[in-house]
């Protein structure tokens, strides 16, 4: 029976994970088995695609001899892996509203527990397809035939990210037991996720700077190179020992948690303790500044606001930290009459940032059942759209702008430069802000229950990371054929033509969208 | 029988219930009243597992709730004060859930299910999100869920909220048919017509304290002329008077 609501609780966390994807296949007449069939086909093609990408690479590495890149990759896709697991227990956990309405149900714990814990693990285990990889491939260097390697592999790398896992759950919920916690959980949600995302940046840049004096090859991070001894020597008494040491913290962490942290966490104890205070109330001050007012509070979502970051903001500034501290990149020497390469690398930097995982990708779908109500207001309601989108492009504008001029400073551009740099993301953040915004429509949901559905919609993360790669492919060969024309032609002319090939389809879009919403039939 | 015993909800330092203890027999309507804020929803979910009391005891038939939690949460049937929840299953997505939740065998599932969904008129919008529903008809799918296992206690908190006049009166019809067969219904409200007509028995919550807890029949005898709308209004209204609130205490304790 427990198997039963099991199977049931996971195809509802399966369904409250996709709400968009769920509603597009349920529209195509999809529903029972084939729907959750379609659901689950998609983690599977992520996985695939991570593996292609990922498993090609890395065919061609000796991972049996070189013990500093199997330490080093693994320790990447383990904080990869814890990065994805705390902001992938925070949304599925405590930010989503459902757990409440579990509780008055006659369920087993337990199996409230593991299903959603199943759904993390779809979240995560694609992204951690590389590392299984890596288990499998370090042995088969080693000269051991395949079928043993991929079964020891497997059982290395389950036992090592169910280890893993457990720990990190159970400090997280640990933590999550906690006053401190309790009392400024956004807070504390903010800072668990950012911290996290940092070790991350901060793990990738320094693998990335270790290379000067000592190889990545040959750097070996102590504690996981026992894994390496264990995958490439399963049959050793060190192997017999790790795996050993990886049991015994599996059956610790789980007991902690099935004795002493989920009983708190799937009942009364947690749910509707917190009241918020009471907040000083601010007067009127006309509606334009209320409705302000309003939409800045919307922002105010830990999760939302690093998920939205880790897809936006951090990749442009992993970039410029690898491009000026590792790779030296010093733009001194670029002349004034490159200031229009400066303006288009702008529009690529905003361009890259401004995706589907952006602010202005969601600000409307933040609105959720409110955007109803505001919609019966007396209000001309694109009016409020328009006020909403003119504040979300002022404010990534803002942190734009400041990239920007640290991007143009760290590289020592000349103030010319800096400025049409800045511009050039200006110009770059309203042209993407305008379709992502307008995608939001299109695509959408009032009634999201974690951040992590709006970033689902559409081609979700996918995507994302296919438009941001695109984006930096196709702004980067303009960018060389610009240099390159300015360098053999006259620059003037060159730069002329540029701004009119720039302006054009620029103007082009902006038209384009100033139509859309004037015909837009505005029905929610 | 249900029995409430001392018990206190504070939150931080507000006290949304204070040291409510009361009986509730087996074969009743029981009708919790109270002006928003009273502690009628905090005693509900106290009772459906969905709050921790601060202290105090809920035992359901000399079984303390928090020792037998899972097995009373099977007696109970429970339509919370909103319905917006689970907006992104379909009514039969959830109706599956809450099988499953009280292991209902599936052949008198499907049997109750559709005399419930004809009931209501729920059948040709069982596989329609709930989230697409209006608010009357996420109420419906709400207390069909509820009833479906058909349990022994239920649980309804303002379930007549949104309804339509048609399902309203099946409401209360199903629900004198389940207090007939000697089982409980709870449930709060705020039309006090609907409590006159219903309850049994009831209790009035006034700022987290109990203030009456008898029979519809003994507190409308204290007034023989009264509405139950006027006896309320004149303990728990805007003007309150507590000399009533006493008087009718005394005489609840003589009985």
């Amino acid at each position: 029976m427990i198997n039963r609501q099991l199977l049931q609780l996971m195809k509802v966390n399966l369904l409250y994970a996709n709400p968009q994807l769920t509603r597009r296949q349920r529209e195509k007449g999809k529903t029972g088995t084939a729907l959750y069939r379609s659901l689950i086909s998609q983690y599977l093609a992520i996985g695939v695609v991570f593996a292609v990408i990922f498993g090609g690479t890395m065919l061609f590495a000796d991972l049996y001899h070189n013990v500093g890149v199997f330490t080093n990759l693994i320790a990447l896709f383990t904080i990869i892996g814890l990065t994805q697991t705390i902001t992938a227990i925070n949304n599925v956990f405590f930010e989503s509203k459902d757990l409440k309405d579990y509780l008055p149900l006659p369920l087993n714990q337990w199996a409230v527990f593991v299903a959603k814990f199943s759904v993390i693990v779809l979240i995560i285990l694609p992204m951690e397809i590389p590392a299984w990889l890596i288990f499998i491939l370090a042995g088969v260097k080693a000269g051991r035939f395949i079928g043993i390697s991929i079964a020891i592999g497997t059982i290395m790398f389950v036992l090592f990210y169910t280890c893993l896992f457990l720990a990190c759950s159970t400090a997280i919920f640990s933590f999550a037991q906690t006053k401190v916690y309790q009392h400024h959980q956004k807070l504390m949600t903010f800072l668990m996720t950012g911290l996290s995302m940092v070790a991350m940046f901060a793990a990738i840049f320094v693998m990335n700077t270790t290379d000067d004096g000592q190889s990545v090859n040959s750097f070996i991070i102590p504690g996981f190179s026992q894994l390496h001894q264990a995958v490439a020597n399963p049959f050793s008494m060190e192997s017999f020992i790790v795996i050993a040491i990886l049991l015994g913290g599996i059956a610790i962490f789980g007991a902690i948690m099935q004795k002493i942290l989920l009983p708190k966490v799937l009942s009364g104890t947690n749910v509707q303790q917190i009241r918020k205070p009471k907040r000083k109330h601010k007067s009127n001050g006309g509606m334009t500044r209320q409705f302000i007012r309003y939409n800045l509070g919307l922002l105010k979502n830990p999760n939302l606001l690093m998920q939205s970051l880790s897809m936006t903001i951090f990749p442009v500034c992993i970039f410029t930290i690898i491009f000026v501290f590792q790779d030296g990149l010093n733009l001194a020497l670029l002349p004034a009459q490159d200031a229009g390469v400066t303006f288009l690398a702008g529009i690529a930097v905003a361009v890259t940032a401004i995706n589907q995982g952006s602010l202005v990708g969601v600000f409307i779908s933040l609105d959720r059942q409110n955007l109803s109500f505001i919609k019966s207001l007396p209000i001309d309601f694109k009016s409020y759209l328009w006020l909403k989108f003119k504040l979300i492009v002022m404010l990534q504008g803002i942190i734009l702008m400041i990239l920007a001029i640290a991007l143009g400073v760290l590289t020592k551009l000349i103030w010319l430069n800096i400025l049409t740099l800045s511009l050039g993301v200006l110009l770059g953040n309203l042209l993407a802000s305008a379709y992502n915004f307008t995608r939001d429509w299109r695509l959408l949901d009032l009634t999201w229950t974690n951040a992590t559905q709006l970033f689902n919609r559409g081609g979700g993360n996918l995507l994302i990371g296919l438009v941001t790669f695109g984006t930096i492919i196709i702004g980067a060969t303009l960018i060389t054929v610009y240099i390159l024309l300015v360098r053999a032609y006259s620059p003037l002319l060159i730069n002329s033509v540029a701004m009119l090939l720039i302006a054009a389809p620029s103007i082009w879009l902006l038209w384009h969208y100033y139509r859309y919403w004037l015909k837009a039939n505005l029905a929610l | 029988m249900i029995e409430f015993n001392h018990l206190q909800k504070v939150y931080d330092s507000t006290a949304a219930l204070k040291d409510l203890s009361l009986r509730i027999p087996n074969g009743k309507i029981f009708g919790f009243l109270g002006h928003n804020g009273a502690g009628k929803s905090t005693t509900l979910k106290s009772l459906v597992s969905v709050i921790e009391p601060t202290s105090g005891t809920i035992t359901v038939d000399g079984d303390n709730l928090a020792d037998h939690r899972l097995a009373i949460k099977k007696r109970i049937g429970y339509v919370p004060d909103s319905p917006d929840i689970f907006l992104e299953l379909t009514a039969n997505d959830y109706w599956d859930l809450i099988a499953s939740a009280y292991q209902i065998p599936k052949d008198h599932r499907h049997k109750r299910q559709a005399e419930l969904m004809d009931l209501f008129d729920m059948t040709a919008h069982a596989d329609s999100p709930i989230g697409d529903f209006s608010h009357g008809m996420r109420q419906k799918a709400i207390v069909i869920g509820a009833l479906l296992p058909d349990p022994d206690i239920w649980v309804l908190d303002e379930p007549m909220t949104g309804l339509d006049p048609q399902a309203i009166y099946d409401l209360k019809q199903l629900m004198r048919n389940h207090a007939a067969k000697g089982k409980t219904v709870i449930f709060s409200t705020h039309v006090l017509a609907t409590a006159q007509e219903l309850c049994d028995d009831l209790a009035i919550l006034r700022h987290g304290d109990l203030i009456y807890n008898g029979s519809v029949k003994q507190l409308l005898s204290t007034m023989p002329d009264a509405t139950l709308e006027t006896i309320y209004l004149k303990m728990a209204g805007r003007t309150a008077d507590q000399q009533t609130v006493n008087d009718l205490e005394r005489s609840d304790r003589n009985d």
